[in-house]
């Protein structure tokens, strides 16, 4: 056996650990997710979904894994082998990334990162960069226009959405999101929670658009409208490549969920219910994950509802949306912050 | 010893995607190897515990700049190749020369590799914010900055906006 006090390999341990659990959870929820999705949208269009593959179809996301993995793997002649090739792995890498500094539970974050908050709009705007890869690698005139599409939209929403962000901040004092949610543990009369949405209902609204416009959903999905490029930037993919962006999609949508959760809700605090497990040791992080994946079910429905209720918007007013909406929005709800801070 | 070892190989990567980005006959090609590049360098620097310039360098540099250059290649067309430039090629080498020994220079008397433990201490967010803003140090240049990037950018926009006008 390897000595444990070596501080190196704990911490390698450690590292693994977090890498593990962070795989594991995006993929669980992930699988549920795909499988979420269409009996939800079904539903709502007054459809059963799925419902050939195991009860309820709930083994449906197995069967299309088993689908997608043996289909044949199309590589364009004209495409640009090694971008095409490394797209699938950037966008998968880089959806990964914001996750590890995402919480589910005080203690259960894979890394706690004391520029947390910035550490995940910095690298969820790599995602761009694999897009953008894909696009260009593709030599397909509909993926380069999903592509541009793409890079246009997500600068245009990073800005408002790393704006809405520094009211918390500013009020938190820190950029951690461990911090972040334990400055919401408290409750007025131990039942109204004293969650972020209560203090900056304008930078929610400003946080939700953008983050689901970062996550390419409708109404802000463009850059993949079917209609008119043909699925945009992942045209040209097909088998397990396909599946490595369909993954990282539902990856951005967990973690943007995640983050809407992390930032306003509260995050694995609920009032009545957390204080009465606060001294009960393991039984606390169970309880804690309980609440923070509950919440996060709740924003994950509530944009799949959207998916199923309202239409996609065109680009250029999606642009000037971000651009003559959120914006001053955003920069507004900062001024206000830091007045009423400063009084 | 680690620290040394991760130290080489990040830098590998670095000095790897910089030869990348000059050696590349595909502009796009050369463009993703400066993303490589940059992402070194943020890398470098959580080594050296300056997590905020770390973030602020994937943030602006990878995310931001890079994006738009990828962004303004793919107006060109996707068959481009890049030629040997025509002259200076005997020069390049020379200067490049010239200037890692300047920059070794200085960085050699610069006094970073004293910082030591304080690296972590200076790098972060708090320090970086109290530095920039506080009167007596940085606030000025600060805001002096802020105001050139503003002319930039008015600039830009009234030249997209003239073109749009014809």
């Amino acid at each position: 056996m390897v000595s444990v006090e070596n501080p190196l390999i704990m911490n390698i341990i450690r590292g693994l650990i977090g890498v593990v659990a962070v795989i594991l959870f995006l993929s669980l929820n992930v699988l549920f997710l795909t499988w979420l999705e269409r009996k939800v949208i079904a539903r709502i269009h007054v459809r059963y979904g799925p419902n050939r593959a195991g009860p309820y179809g709930l083994l449906q996301p197995i069967a299309d894994m088993i689908k997608l993995l043996t289909k044949e793997d199309i590589v364009p002649e004209k495409a640009d082998k090694l971008v095409y090739n490394l797209a699938p792995m950037a966008a998968f890498l880089f959806a990964l990334m914001p996750a590890a500094a995402v919480g589910i539970g005080s203690g259960l974050i894979a890394a706690d990162i004391g520029v947390g908050v910035l550490y995940i709009a910095a690298v969820s705007s790599l995602s761009t960069l694999a897009i953008l890869m894909a696009a260009w690698g593709s030599n397909n005139k509909y993926s380069l226009l999903g592509g541009m599409r793409t890079a246009a939209q997500s600068l245009s929403y990073e800005i408002p959405l790393v704006l809405s962000m520094i009211g918390i901040v500013a009020i938190v004092g820190s950029l951690s999101t461990q911090d972040i949610v334990a400055a919401q543990s408290q409750a007025w009369f131990g039942i109204i929670p004293k969650w972020f949405i209560f203090y900056q209902p304008l930078a929610f609204i400003v946080f939700f658009a953008a983050v689901v416009a970062e996550m390419g959903r409708i109404p802000f999905d463009l850059p993949e409208s079917e209609s008119e490029l043909v699925a945009g930037f992942h045209t040209e993919y097909s088998g397990m490549k396909f599946a490595m962006f369909m993954f990282a999609e539902y990856i951005h949508f967990v973690v943007g969920s995640a983050l809407v959760v992390t930032l306003f809700l509260g995050g694995w605090h609920l009032p009545i219910i957390s204080p009465l497990v606060e001294n009960l040791g393991w039984i606390k992080y169970i309880v804690q994950a309980g609440i923070f994946v509950a919440k996060m079910y709740v924003i994950i429905f509530t944009l799949m509802w959207v998916r199923g209720t309202l239409t996609r918007t065109k680009v250029d007013h999606v642009l000037s949306f971000g651009w003559k909406g959120l914006l001053p929005l955003a920069l507004a709800n900062v001024v206000i912050t830091g007045v009423v801070l400063s009084i | 010893m680690m620290d040394s070892l991760v130290f080489f190989i990040i830098s590998a990567v670095v000095i790897a995607g910089a030869v990348g980005v000059v050696m590349a006959e595909r502009i796009f090609h050369a463009v993703l190897a400066l993303a490589l590049a940059l992402l070194g360098v943020a890398a470098v620097f959580v080594t050296l515990g300056a997590e905020f310039l770390a973030v602020i360098q994937v943030l602006v540099y990878a995310g931001g700049v890079v994006v738009l250059f990828l962004f303004a290649t793919m107006l060109t067309k996707s068959d481009l190749q890049l030629k040997r430039p025509p002259r200076g090629d005997e020069l390049a080498p020379v200067s490049a020369v010239i200037f890692a020994i300047v920059a070794l220079f200085y960085v050699a008397s610069s006094g970073f590799a004293s910082l030591g433990e304080r690296a972590s201490v200076i790098g972060s967010v708090g320090s970086v914010g109290g530095l920039i803003f506080n009167p007596q140090a940085y606030v000025i240049p600060f805001e002096l900055v802020g105001l050139l990037l503003l002319a930039a950018m008015v600039g830009a926009i009234f030249l997209a906006k003239k073109e749009a006008a014809k």
